[in-house]
């Protein structure tokens, strides 16, 4: 059995579009996103609606969660967009049609689910919360604090935009990175692919696809998404925290 | 966005590659949730026409005469939509007035007195459906075969070449559009097509666009190097060449011999101009056969324009018409043989090798070295030659008064020809790409004004020498009358007063070109002078002047 498990599309179409094609190529059973599926790029609709099409089991990111929470006062949207901190996520949520709003605001927060015998748990951040970031450089014990009572056979998360996967005291652990906006100096998406072996063997493997970034980048100026670096798409590389 | 949307209509344009049919796309798109109709199916040869400078193009219309079972019929696709009407004539035409019966009057209004001329030839079969989108938006969507051919020659047999699909709103939110052009692009990677189906065909087939518009990858950007923008304009004037060769060969309308002729000249210009960057014993050798197919052009160009003006003059002077109708018709006998010369000119190896070797220039890649301006950005080194050039205009023009020589004019006027051009190399890439302000538009203005004007001055100079040479021809055939002699004269004082009248006219031009609110525009590019080596008007920074000039 594949998985595909992907994370932190944050709008971006055609990026999109790739990692589902690699999947069907490398015949991918079932193709899972860790969450940040909206803000910063100029597709959310696209992107929601591609989600729904293919029928990817989704969670709910911290940027897609802020956009929830601002979709509750819509009338301060206008206002939000010109804050540079709440921007990306104003501007997403200006742009969604209520279809895709809704279907936003059904995701769950996590994902549990056996896979070949392996209890697999999908998190956005980490299993405290959708804004704690797990690095490759984690520690056994930063981890079992994080786990707290849950002791998954592979635990999946995104946030950080920086994919490894590492086994730590028996467990696997894998950060998918970002599909839509990668910020480890290397400019296309991520994935991991994860191959059950059956009898609980497991391997996962981190892949990277190029896509398009001049289409996205017109569709940036023309739509005028907001709190956006260009050039972060060309080079990978972020110019602020995230 | 870029999915080749008209401004106006909602439309985009997408290249179908092989494989892709309107029913396997209707069914890719049924998954994410669009819903298709009916096909309906459509066939027919059509043959466009266009004028000369592309005026239809222009005001976004297409006009064409469809032959489909029933009888042939004039096709215009504009803003407004499609409208049809009945073609009466024969098919096979060489050019058409505008004011043929039948031709939609919006085509006639924006042709104007230009002829029409077949433009290509096509050949579609067309399916089409109308699509319904998630958000209730609906759509139609247009899937083209295309055959295409010259206008000149009939359709090929074989595979259909290009394969078109136009998506059109027909209802609904033009952000409903955009999901949907995006998810074609994107998810079914389908590229976008740079125009409509009679766009694709003249790319397909290698022929220009009607008014031969600078292509996309010739355009000059502020942020490359000045070598490669050199190349770029090269390549720009090369095109405009190419576009004008065929109807100045068959002498479809005058104005392909004029734009070719512009276009050589500006050649002329830019290789003088650019020769430090472009290689200068090769711009030596381009600028010798840009002179020589120049002046052949020139010699029968001269011959229209005053055949033209003589027409003009003679409806002012009416008992001079007569004698304007002898000159016109000796002009016109003169004009066969230096026709002749320039069919052979453009129909010989020495001009097909001219144009190879322009257009390997125009290909060729910058130098590596990038010494001197070669690697400069344009916004840095273009207002620097500008300014050479108008510097040397302002020397000269600051001498001119109302009784200077006709040579100092002539001089002045291929100065203020340089300037311009240089102005015109370099306009697009000081344009505000978000507002879209030029900042070179009223500076050359100003110029054409004052250079129009020189121009008028100069012809009549000409024609006055021209008018005793036609003369005194006439009268050694012995095919003028004694008591015509008298309306010469009337002719020539015509002239006379046409160069009095523009002399007149210098002093007050000159001043709305020489202000300071005008000048400042060069210094509002707001470019410091680059450190280059001669830079700031000294004379070794002037390029090595060549004995024609730039004008002829």
């Amino acid at each position: 059995m594949r998985i595909v498990f992907l994370s932190d599309i944050h709008a971006n179409f055609p990026a999109l579009c790739r990692a589902l094609e690699w999947a069907q190529r490398h015949r991918a059973d079932r193709v899972v996103c860790a969450g940040d599926i909206v803000g910063h790029g100029p597709h959310p609709t696209e992107v929601v609606r591609l989600l729904v099409e293919q029928q990817v089991a989704t969670i709910l990111g911290n940027v897609d969660r802020k956009v929830l929470a601002l979709l509750e006062n819509p009338k301060k949207l206008r206002k939000r967009l010109e804050k540079k901190a709440h921007a990306p996520a104003a501007w997403a949520a200006l742009a969604l049609g209520d279809a895709e709003r809704a279907w936003i605001g059904t995701l769950p927060t996590e994902l549990r689910f056996t896979a070949d015998g392996i209890d697999i748990l999908v998190v956005h951040g980490s299993p405290l919360s959708d804004t704690d970031s797990i690095f490759p450089s984690i520690t056994a014990q930063a981890l079992a604090a994080k786990l707290g009572r849950a002791r998954p056979g592979l635990l999946v998360c995104g946030h950080s935009h920086i994919p490894f996967t590492r086994r730590i005291a028996g467990m696997r652990v894998i950060n998918c990175g970002s599909v839509g906006r990668p910020v480890d100096g290397d400019a296309r998406g991520a994935l991991v692919l994860c191959e059950f072996l059956g009898r609980g063997q497991l391997t996962c493997r981190i892949r990277r696809f190029a896509y398009p970034v001049e289409p996205l980048l017109a569709d940036l100026r023309s739509r005028g998404a907001t709190g956006v670096v260009a050039e972060e798409y060309r080079t990978g590389i972020a110019t602020k925290d995230e | 966005m870029e999915v080749g949307m008209d401004t106006g209509s909602v439309v985009g344009r997408f290249h179908l590659p092989p494989g892709h049919t309107l029913s396997s796309l209707a069914q890719r798109l049924g998954r994410a949730g669009y819903l298709a109709g009916q096909h309906a199916i459509a066939r027919h040869e059509c043959l466009f026409v266009e004028t000369q400078d592309g005026r239809l193009a222009k005001g976004s219309c297409r006009l064409s005469v469809r032959v489909t079972r029933r009888a042939p019929v004039w096709h215009l696709a504009g803003p407004d939509g499609e409208s049809e009407a009945p073609f009466r004539g024969e098919a096979a035409f060489r050019s058409l007035a505008p004011d043929v019966p039948g031709i939609p009057s919006t085509a006639r209004g924006l042709a104007g007195t230009r002829l029409l001329f077949p433009l290509v030839r096509l050949r579609v079969f067309a399916q089409e459906t109308l699509l319904e989108g998630p958000s209730a938006a609906k759509f139609s969507l247009r899937a083209e075969r295309i055959l295409a051919a010259p206008p000149w020659e009939s359709l090929p047999r074989g595979p259909w070449p290009h394969r078109l699909l136009t998506v059109r709103l027909r209802e609904g939110n033009p952000d409903a559009f955009l999901h949907l052009a995006i998810y074609l692009r994107d998810r079914l990677g389908l590229p976008a097509a740079g125009g409509d189906a009679c766009a694709v065909a003249l790319q397909g087939l290698g022929l220009p666009e009607p008014g031969a518009p600078v292509p996309s990858h010739l355009q000059v950007r502020r942020d490359e190097a000045f070598a490669a923008a050199a190349r770029k304009v090269v390549g720009q004037q090369t095109a405009k060449m190419r576009a004008n060769i065929r109807g100045a060969l068959e002498d479809l309308d005058p104005e392909f011999l004029h734009d070719l002729r512009v276009a050589t000249r500006r050649l002329r210009s830019a290789l003088r101009l650019l020769s430090d960057v472009l290689g200068l014993k090769r711009c030596d050798s381009l600028r010798v056969e840009l002179g020589w197919i120049g002046q052949i052009l020139g010699t029968v160009r001269d011959l229209d324009v005053f055949s033209i003006n003589l027409r003009a003059q003679a409806q002012r002077l009416a008992e001079a018409s007569a004698i304007a109708g002898l000159l016109v018709a000796e002009l016109g006998r003169q004009r066969g043989p230096a026709r002749d010369a320039l069919v052979a000119a453009l129909a010989s190896r020495r001009f097909a090798s001219l144009m190879r070797r322009l257009e390997a220039l125009a290909g060729s890649s910058p130098p590596r070295s990038r010494g001197g301006r070669s690697g400069v950005p344009v916004a840095a080194a273009a207002p620097a030659l500008i300014r050479k050039a108008q510097k040397r205009v302002l020397r000269l023009g600051r001498t001119i008064g109302p009784d200077s020589p006709a040579a100092d004019l002539h001089r002045l006027r291929i100065l203020f020809k340089r300037l311009r051009y240089a102005c015109e190399f370099f306009r697009e890439a000081f344009v505000d790409p978000v507002s879209g302000a030029d900042p070179l538009a009223d500076y050359i203005r100003a110029m054409v004004s004052f250079q129009d004007c020189l121009g008028e001055h100069q012809d009549a100079v000409m024609a006055m020498a021209r008018v005793q040479e036609l003369a005194n021809e006439v009268v050694r055939r012995g095919t003028l009358a004694p008591e015509r002699l008298l309306d010469l004269g009337a002719l020539i004082q015509v002239q006379r007063e046409i160069a009095r009248d523009r002399r007149g006219r210098l002093a007050r031009l000159w001043s709305r070109f020489d202000r300071r609110s005008v000048r400042g525009r060069l210094a509002d590019l707001g470019v410091v002078s680059p450190p280059l080596p001669g830079a700031g008007g000294t004379p070794e920074a002037i390029p090595p002047e060549g004995k024609g000039g730039t004008a002829g």
